[in-house]
């Protein structure tokens, strides 16, 4: 059976002038739909180049990504650029709401430029932030402006939610809500949710766990019995 | 604190390695930021000092030309002309280090199809060097050198031979010994910079180029005009005060000599005729007096007879009026006596008529008598016949009655009866014939006897009349007597009368005769005098280069030139500044987290703070050498080689640097980087380290008044409410863009303006305004005559259509304390003058009609003085006259200033009556103006002939020069608009680079990501053309009121086409840099999204 993300042995090479950095190497993986994957790996690991390759906002040098069927490493910009906007959520570490737009408008943004959309009000009250839906981002703590994050990439309804380090901007305690919130996103919703983190303690919360080490797959391991994020210690 | 940071940044410590490598890298990395301030920076400095040093790089050049030719710094001038001896006294003066005289004429040349009018001078050894440019100089006599301009505007080339002509009525050959010039070679003088080689009185007045010859080939006896020189002045440079100073001092010591040059002339030209016309004088009083005591002889003698015949005429009337009298009395006399006789006849008809009644009444009365009597004779009778029958009756009756006696009774009784019938008839006879009156008989005899005394008065009367007849006869008789003694002595009179008119004619006719006489001889003594009072004093001019035109027109070019560069450089400089303040601002705040590590890491602040400044200063000054060296050196090279596209003749373009002007601007603009940089620096470096180094609270988001209005604001798509909110959000950003763009805009609506303003006078001026052809100077002998009659015969000349009188003179004006110059004019005719000149409102068009109300004046003027209609204003026209007139509107004009006066009004004002001097001319057909000028200064009438076309043409070369300098701020304006919009773009993208990339991972494409930025440029770029029209509006107004010379106004109004090329060039600035920033919307790297907030 075909699985609904599989990357086939992709490589990243940066070329500095004559020096030929290789960030990804022949990496290959396959995510099932409706899984929660944690990406783990320590700096410098290549987590954020094949997180980018995954979320189309970069080319791999050689090899191919196929999501639910479709070569993404053949794309050009402007079919990458289409399937940011239909078939991928970002959720940044940074939150990267718009200052200047409210929690909704911020959600609405997202949801302005794409067909298949969810409706921005609801998505926010599933969040849990139905009452501050029109405070500017400057007015919600650091969770809340996560969550705003999170309603943004799934009011898009993507078929592939990529977080990038979700809770490296949080405390402890707001970081496990937000990771029990993709969770519950990822049961509720059928929603293939990807997070890329440092931190192997939330490894522990995935269906599937990838280690990288140095640009590769170095261990892949399938959890039965996932922890809900509350249980998760670090 | 920013004083221990100077010391320890510029006294002498040595940056540290690590932060100089830094600045280093941080250039490097940052390089577009750094060359935009560097290149902004050059481009405000280098403009402002270019333009700036352009005024005194023109005069410089002019000085340094006049200078290498060795030109003249003053002329001396003479009404009779310098002689040799007026030449030693000046070049003997201490500063004058050389004079030289040189002759002139102008003459008319008629070998080629056209007649062209040539200054021929002679060449000067040590001063105004010319240059040659083709041929050689002359060597043998008859030989010339032109003018380098005559080739190209005439037919007169190298090798030509030059017919010449005199254009007056003394021959040529008094002043040239060779009327016929061969062309040996072409040069430039430095007397004339541009094409306009003055004026004359001879052929069309408008002199076409210069020909030079030697001295010899002159056989004037004094010299036209002498050139000094001194080189006390070499080290100053023209045009500067220092220059104005010492010339003056040497022209006072020049005027010093001109009282002993006057009388010394004066005596070599009238000592002997003065001297004769005295003897004349003498002789002709004693004749005068001699021939005055014989006619008054004459003239005692005449009078005696006159009395004489009045004496006789008056007796002879005394006894015309005694005749007249006597004639008066016969004729009474004898209309008494026809009406004596008429009454006789009356009273002798009368007394007839009487005399007949009286007898008809007498016959009357006798026939009454005569009828009485018989009636009275009857009756009695009867009477007695019937008192006797009675009686006889009685008688009978005392008979016895008897029958007989019965019957004798009744007969007679009967015949008693009958008897009766006839005494009653008789008696009523009688009563019908009464007896006349007696007192009627009575009457009938007094009438008689009335009527006897009637007769004999009548016959007395009757006697009376032939006694008057007789005597009226004898009054006849003696009256015929004196009416021919009478005659007599009238004739006697006539005679007498004739024989005085016949002595009194004589005595005329000697009279006249000897006056005649006397007169000639007064008429030669007054010839004589005039003659000497026509040698006037001579008068002296001396002059400086301040008398040539294109000294002058080159000065005040300069002079705009400077002016232009007071403001819109500045405006450019300020734009500048601005934006490189905003960058440097900007960066500081970019820079937050890396000074909160520095001061962490325990750098002082001044060494913190020292990167930033010397970044802006290193990239402010650069950029300031570069401005300075490029735009002190190109731009006057610019303005100087467009001026002398104008000003052929000025061979030098001295560029040198102002050091001045580049201080100026270099340290404006590092106090603005520079204080921008160490401004931000101390509000970061205010806070503590780890305020700084946590990143900064994001700029809250928050609702502006707009999303009050949720009808409008429901209706707004996502991204314009988000446009709108960042709109407001970077206010300073917000401020800047609108202002750089703003500014731009303003300059080049300035630009545009200010060419529109500059055509609007030539346009304007020339087309509306002057509708006359040509100004014609009325000679001064002629003025004697009536200038109506002089101007009738000058429109009778062919070609002219309307010629009209005006008195003009140049007159200062003043009200509350303001004086400025103006002409007065005033026209003969009012009417006619309103059609060759047209008066109206600027604004409205309305016209204004000149009328003895008051003056009208031109709108300069009243701007200059602020007077409006109706406020008084006091005209003066020189130390003794000057009166206070009314304004009485204000009229359109753009060229000198003037004030209009009818005929009227001018003598209420000032008493006298206008003295026409110049007179204004319509041609039927303008292509004509040369053959007509040639004809009127012909005429005797006419000294001078000036075209309205050829004003126009020099005030349009003249304009024109302003409008290739306009053009340069256009395309610098432009330039700057680029850069600014550019760099304003530029920090844009820079800020919002993570929003930007944000927006590209949640897969907007790169169009759409490019409306998301460009919705607010283009909103910003339209707010600035909105601002920039009206800063540039009343920019453009404050530039024309700065540039603007007294003589000139200029137009007011920007036309709508400026309007539109300003705009459409903002925006086309704004397009071009909003298409290269969309590259680089497209590199944004999404990858900036995931970086950490710095």
């Amino acid at each position: 059976m075909s699985e609904f993300v599989e990357l086939r042995s992709v490589s990243k090479i940066y070329r500095m002038g004559e020096v030929k950095i290789t960030a990804v190497d022949r990496m290959s993986f396959t995510i099932s739909k409706g899984q929660f994957v944690v990406i783990v790996g320590p700096s410098g690991a290549g987590k954020t180049t094949v997180l980018n390759i995954l979320g189309g906002m970069d080319s791999a040098s050689s090899g191919h990504i196929f999501v639910d069927g479709e070569d993404i490493s053949a794309f050009d910009s402007r079919r990458l650029a289409r399937y940011r906007r239909e078939d991928i959520g970002f959720v940044f570490q940074f939150y990267n709401l718009v200052q200047n737009l409210t929690a909704l408008e911020n959600v609405e943004l997202a949801v302005e430029i794409c067909r298949d959309h969810l409706n921005s009000r609801e998505v926010l009250a599933d969040v849990g932030l139905s009452e501050r839906a029109d405070n500017f981002p400057a007015q919600l703590s650091g969770g809340e402006q996560q969550r705003v994050s999170i309603a943004r990439a799934l009011a898009k309804n993507p078929k592939l939610l990529l977080c990038d380090e979700p809770t490296g901007a949080l405390d402890y305690e707001t970081g496990k809500s937000i990771l029990g919130l993709l969770h519950r996103m990822c049961r509720e919703r059928g929603m293939t949710v990807v997070v890329i983190t440092h931190n192997s303690a939330i490894a522990e919360m995935a269906d599937k766990v990838i280690h990288i080490r140095n640009g590769s797959v170095a261990r892949e391991e399938m959890n039965e019995h996932p922890l809900p994020a509350g249980e998760l210690e670090w | 604190m920013s004083i221990r940071f100077r010391r320890e940044s510029w006294n002498g410590k040595p940056m540290k390695k690590s932060l100089r490598k830094e600045l280093f890298r941080e250039i490097r990395k940052s390089l577009n930021r750094y060359l935009s301030i560097l290149f902004i920076v050059m481009l405000g400095v280098g403009f402002f000092t270019g333009v700036r040093a352009s005024e005194p790089d023109m005069r410089l050049s002019m000085d340094v030309m006049a200078d290498q030719a060795a030109f003249m710094d003053l002329r001396a001038l003479c009404s009779y002309g310098i002689t040799e001896g007026d030449l030693q006294a000046l070049s003997a003066l201490p500063d004058i280090t050389a004079a030289e005289g040189e002759y002139s004429v102008d003459a008319l040349e008629r070998s080629g199809a056209k007649q062209t009018v040539l200054h021929v001078a002679s060449l000067t050894e040590n001063l105004n060097h010319i240059m040659l440019t083709e041929g050689r100089f002359p060597e043998k006599p008859g030989e010339c050198l032109i003018d380098a301009q005559l080739p190209v505007v005439s037919e007169i080339r190298i090798g030509s031979v030059l017919h010449l002509e005199s254009g007056t009525k003394d021959p040529l050959s008094d002043s040239l010994r060779h009327t016929e010039l061969t062309v040996v070679g072409a040069c430039t003088s430095p007397y004339y910079l541009d094409f306009e080689r003055g004026s004359t009185a001879v052929g069309n007045g408008e002199v076409t180029g210069f020909v030079l010859v030697d001295p010899d080939e002159f056989c004037m006896e004094v010299y036209t005009q002498a050139y000094l020189r001194s080189d006390a002045l070499r080290a100053l440079l023209y045009t500067s005060r220092e220059y104005d100073e010492k010339l003056t001092e040497i022209k006072k010591a020049a005027e010093s000599i001109v009282p002993a040059r006057v009388s010394v002339r004066m005596e070599e030209l009238v000592g002997d005729a003065k001297r004769e016309l005295a003897d004349a004088k003498t002789k002709y009083s004693e004749a005068r007096a001699e021939a005055d005591e014989k006619f008054a002889e004459a003239l005692q003698k005449l009078q005696d007879a006159e009395t004489k015949l009045q004496e006789g005429e008056a007796e002879l009337e005394k006894n015309r009026k005694k005749l007249e009298n006597a004639a008066k009395k016969i004729e009474e006399n004898e209309a008494a006596l026809l009406e004596a006789k008429e009454g006789l006849e009356k009273e002798e008809a009368e007394i007839a008529a009487l005399s007949q009644s009286i007898s008809q009444r007498e016959q009357s009365y006798q026939a009454a008598r005569a009828a009485w009597v018989a009636a009275r004779t009857a009756y009695e009778a009867k009477k007695r016949a019937f008192q006797a029958k009675e009686l006889e009756l009685r008688v009978t009756e005392s008979l016895p009655e008897s029958e007989a006696r019965m019957a004798a009774i009744s007969r007679l009784e009967g015949e008693l009866r009958a008897l009766q019938e006839e005494l009653s008839q008789a008696e009523r006879e009688l009563q019908a014939h009464p007896q006349p009156d007696s007192s009627i008989q009575t009457q009938i005899l007094t009438d008689r006897i009335a009527l006897y005394v009637r007769e004999a008065q009548l016959d007395k009367t009757r006697e009376q009349i032939s006694e008057g007849e007789e005597a009226l006869t004898a009054g006849k008789e003696e009256y015929e007597e004196g009416l021919q003694a009478l005659q007599e002595g009238e004739q006697t009179l006539r005679e007498k009368q004739l024989e005085y008119s016949r002595g009194k004619a004589d005595f005329e006719r000697e009279k006249e005769d000897a006056e005649a006489e006397l007169s000639e001889a007064l008429l030669k003594i007054e010839d004589g005098e005039r003659e000497i009072e026509a040698v006037k004093d001579p008068e002296w001019y001396i002059l400086g280069r301040d008398s040539i035109s294109s000294y002058v027109a080159l000065d005040n070019d300069a002079a705009r030139i400077g002016a232009l560069g007071k403001v819109f450089p500045v405006i450019f400089f300020l734009v500048a500044a601005l934006v490189s303040l905003a960058t440097m601002t900007r960066m500081v705040e970019e820079k937050r987290t890396e000074i909160g590590t520095m001061l962490a890491l325990g750098y002082s602040t001044a060494q913190v703070a020292g990167k930033y400044i010397i970044y802006a200063l290193s990239a402010t000054l650069t950029g300031s050498v570069f401005g300075i060296l490029l735009g002190e050196k190109v731009l006057p090279w610019v303005i100087i080689k467009t001026y002398r596209i104008m000003y052929t003749n000025l061979q030098v373009t001295e560029i040198p640097y102002h050091l001045y002007y580049g201080i100026l601007a270099a340290a404006a603009a590092s106090f603005c980087t520079g204080g921008a940089a160490l401004f931000s620096c101390m509000r970061s470096i205010k806070k503590t380290p780890a305020v700084l180094m946590r990143p900064a609270a994001p700029k809250q988001g928050k609702r502006i008044v707009l999303e009050r209005i949720s009808w409008l604001w429901k209706r707004l798509s996502f991204g314009q409410k988000s446009t709108l909110r960042n709109l407001f959000r970077y206010k300073k950003r917000l401020f800047m863009t609108i202002f750089g763009i703003g500014a731009c805009m303003a300059l080049l609506l300035v630009g545009f303006g200010l060419r529109d303003s500059i055509y609007v006078v030539t346009d304007k001026q020339f087309g509306d305004i002057w509708r006359y052809d040509g100004t014609i100077a009325l000679s001064e002998t002629a003025d004697e005559r009536n200038p109506a009659d002089l101007c009738s015969e000058i429109g009778e000349t062919e070609g002219i259509s309307a010629v009209l009188p005006v008195f003009q003179k140049q007159v200062d004006v003043s009200v509350n304390g303001i004086t400025k110059q103006g002409n007065l004019i005033v026209p003969a005719d009012p009417e006619t003058f309103m059609q060759m000149v047209s008066l109206r409102d600027r604004k409205t068009a309305e016209p204004r009609v000149l009328s003895s109300e008051g003056v009208i004046i031109t709108e300069k003027l009243a701007r200059q003085l602020s007077v409006e209609a109706g406020v008084s204003i006091r005209i003066k026209e020189d130390e003794f006259r000057s009166r206070t007139v009314t304004v009485a509107g204000i009229t359109e004009n753009y060229v000198y200033q003037y004030i209009y006066m009818t005929p009227d009004y001018y003598e209420k004002s000032f008493g006298t009556e206008a003295a026409y001097s110049l007179a204004y001319f319509c041609l039927r057909d303008e292509a004509q103006i040369d053959d007509v000028s040639e004809e009127l200064l012909k005429q005797e009438a006419v000294l001078g002939v000036s075209q309205m076309g050829s004003s126009k043409d020099t005030i349009r070369d003249m304009l024109k020069n302003l409008n290739l300098i306009v053009l340069v701020l256009i395309a610098s304006a432009g330039l700057l608009a680029a850069v600014v919009i550019y760099n304003l773009n530029n920090i844009n993208i820079t800020e919002r680079v993570r929003e930007l990339a944000t927006l590209r991972v949640l897969g907007y494409y790169d169009r759409e990501l490019a409306v998301y930025v460009y919705r607010e440029n283009v909103i910003l770029t339209l707010f600035g053309i909105a601002v920039g029209l009206i800063l540039g509006k009343w920019l453009h107004a404050f530039t024309i009121r700065t540039i603007e010379v007294d003589v000139i106004m200029f137009g007011r109004v920007i036309n709508p086409q400026s309007y539109l090329f300003s705009v459409l060039l903002t925006l086309g600035f704004a397009a071009a840099v909003n298409f290269i920033m969309f590259f680089r919307l497209r590199k944004i790297d999404m990858v900036e999204s995931l970086k950490s907030i710095e």
